[in-house]
């Protein structure tokens, strides 16, 4: 697959942009604060309607209007052409295949795989439990369509408990109703999550086996409460979760640990090899979407090699490989090798010739 | 914009499925464009307001104590499926399957937006099932995660433990997140006729 065009409306700052993507590798050059990533971030609607970058949509409109718009035209190989429109309005994100509306986000992942490697990404060895849950939950969401649905529905469950415990009216009979509506979606994420990891760490160990890595890298889910024990966890912890106004347990409280040469790698790895680590997992994240995807995912880049030497950047991009389109933004430019750059300045889009 | 004008555009904001561009164009068509069309929509409203109500059994749409449903002495009162508006009532009634009879919610559980059991047409529920010959409730409400949380309520606070009465959910197969509203009948009519019983 390959994204040939992005337009966008009224979407974040941009009144309006016309980009051509059409090239295998495409650099989006420019300091920061320009727009290179608000471009990747409509770019990626066509997998889920899911940012990157956030989980509402009200910043994804711009200020004043009442909807954003995206128009990504796409290049299937064989099967000939595609676009998808989006609409992003409050409280609604829609969109339409070639004119013909789409019923739920989810049946767009497997049509239109992107993967995301995104800067956020370099806090995932020694950030907060909370960076590593939303890498895992925009890999999943990129791949795995049931994901999609189950973290979407278990994610409105739970704001739905949490605002019946800060209303003052949650009486047992209604937050009864509500988790047992939550119990299903809430153990698919946390099955999907494991199995995720299962399938991730052998990748991971593969990349880190190429790259010279010594040291055996490890992935393990660390689930809040164990599935079939969560309804009894939200059960018998009502009283507290009034007081606190919160829903105390469930898969928003997972984590997972990251080891290297059995230990953990926050503490016990070296700064630089923490960074080469979350590469090599962006890699493995890679070859398992590879395995589910019918067609090769288009890779969103988002500054993920921050200062890396020349070097080191030429590595990662021929780690990668030709098989995928690249979109990627950055504040130096890419090594050499045949990229279309986009100099980005001010929300304007200027191919360089 | 008048101060007038801008008052109009403003309450029609208000209601459902108009956004600013479409409450705008309505108020401008009717007040400026077609105002023609004025006088017979506010007299038919008028007449509306005073005639339409709620049914008192059922909470359907009606212009009597009984709406049509209720009123026809055709139809099965051991069958009763439980809708959450009357769209979605509409919308059952139109694949002409369905011969028991109905009890509007008018919404469900909704935390985010402040809606509890006391905003629901429930206590009347109550009311239909201690009183009626009911065998099966049909719970036909969306299959999303308020649609879902609504259904567990109804069954723990009025079915649980009630022999003898069958209750059965549609709603499944239906795109997620999605009203019966947007069904098409065919859909409707299969997901009625292979409703799944899942218990008292
Ligand atoms: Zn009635």
């Amino acid at each position: 697959m390959r994204l040939t065009r992005v337009r966008a409306a009224d979407f974040r700052n941009l009144s309006f942009a016309d980009v051509d993507l059409d090239a295998p590798r495409v650099f989006l050059l420019g300091p920061n604060g320009q727009g290179k990533t608000n471009l990747l971030e409509a770019a990626g609607l066509v997998t889920a309607l899911r940012s990157f970058r956030v989980t509402d949509i009200e910043p994804l409109v711009r200020l004043g209007c009442a909807e954003a718009r995206v128009r990504v035209d796409l290049d299937l190989g064989a099967e000939g052409q595609a676009c998808v429109e989006v609409t992003l309005a409050k409280g609604a994100r829609r969109a339409k295949v070639d004119g013909t509306p789409v019923a739920s986000a989810a049946e767009l992942v497997p049509r239109f795989p992107t993967v995301v490697f995104c800067s956020d990404d370099l806090r995932l060895v020694r950030g907060s439990p909370g960076n590593r849950r939303r890498w895992l939950d925009l890999a999943l969401s990129g791949t795995d369509p049931a994901y999609l649905r189950d973290l979407r529905a278990y994610t409105r469950a739970l704001e739905s408990r949490n605002a019946l415990l800060r209303s003052g009216q949650a009486d047992d009979a209604q937050l009864e109703a509500l988790e047992r509506a939550m119990a299903e979606p809430a153990a698919g994420v946390a099955a999907a999550r494991a199995e995720a990891l299962a399938d991730l760490a052998p990748h991971l160990r593969g990349v880190c086996d190429l790259a010279g890595f010594s040291g055996l890298a490890e992935l393990t889910h660390r689930a809040d409460t164990p599935a079939d024990r969560l309804a009894e966890a939200w059960r018998s912890g009502r009283r507290l979760d009034r007081q606190t106004e919160t829903t105390r347990h469930g898969p928003h409280r997972d984590d997972f640990d990251i080891l290297f040469g059995g230990r953990d790698a926050a503490t016990h790895a070296s700064e630089g090899q923490q960074r080469l680590l979350v590469l090599a997992l962006c890699l493995a994240q890679l070859r398992r979407a590879d395995q589910r995807a019918a067609t090769p995912p288009v890779i969103l880049a988002d500054d993920v090699l921050g200062e890396l030497d020349e070097e080191r950047r030429r590595a990662f991009w021929s780690a990668i490989g030709d098989t995928h389109q690249v979109v990627a933004t950055g504040t130096l430019p890419p090594p050499e090798g045949a990229w279309k750059i986009i100099e980005v300045r001010d929300g304007a889009y200027h191919p360089r010739v | 914009m008048t101060p007038a004008f801008e008052k109009v555009r403003q309450l029609l904001r208000g209601l459902p499925g108009l956004g600013h561009r479409s409450a705008e164009r309505l108020a401008l068509h009717l007040l400026v464009e077609r105002p023609a069309k004025l006088a017979p929509l506010l007299e038919a409203l008028g007449a509306a307001t005073r005639a339409v109500r709620r049914c008192e059994r059922c909470g359907n749409l009606a212009e009597s104590p009984a709406c049509s449903v209720c009123a026809d002495s055709r139809r099965d009162p051991a069958v009763l499926c439980v809708v959450e508006n009357v769209p979605d009532l509409m919308a059952l009634e139109r694949t002409g399957v369905f011969r028991g009879t109905y009890h509007v919610l008018h919404g469900r559980l909704s935390p985010i937006n402040g809606i509890g059991p006391g905003e629901l047409n429930l206590a009347r529920l109550g009311e239909r099932l201690a009183t009626e010959p009911v065998a099966e409730v049909v719970l036909a409400l969306g299959n999303d995660i308020e649609g879902e949380a609504t259904c567990h309520y109804i069954r723990e606070s009025f079915l649980a433990g009630r022999m003898g009465t069958k209750v059965t959910r549609i709603g499944f197969g239906l795109p997620s997140g999605s009203g019966l509203t947007f069904a098409d009948a065919e859909t409707l009519r299969s997901s009625l006729e292979g409703r799944r019983d899942v218990g008292g």
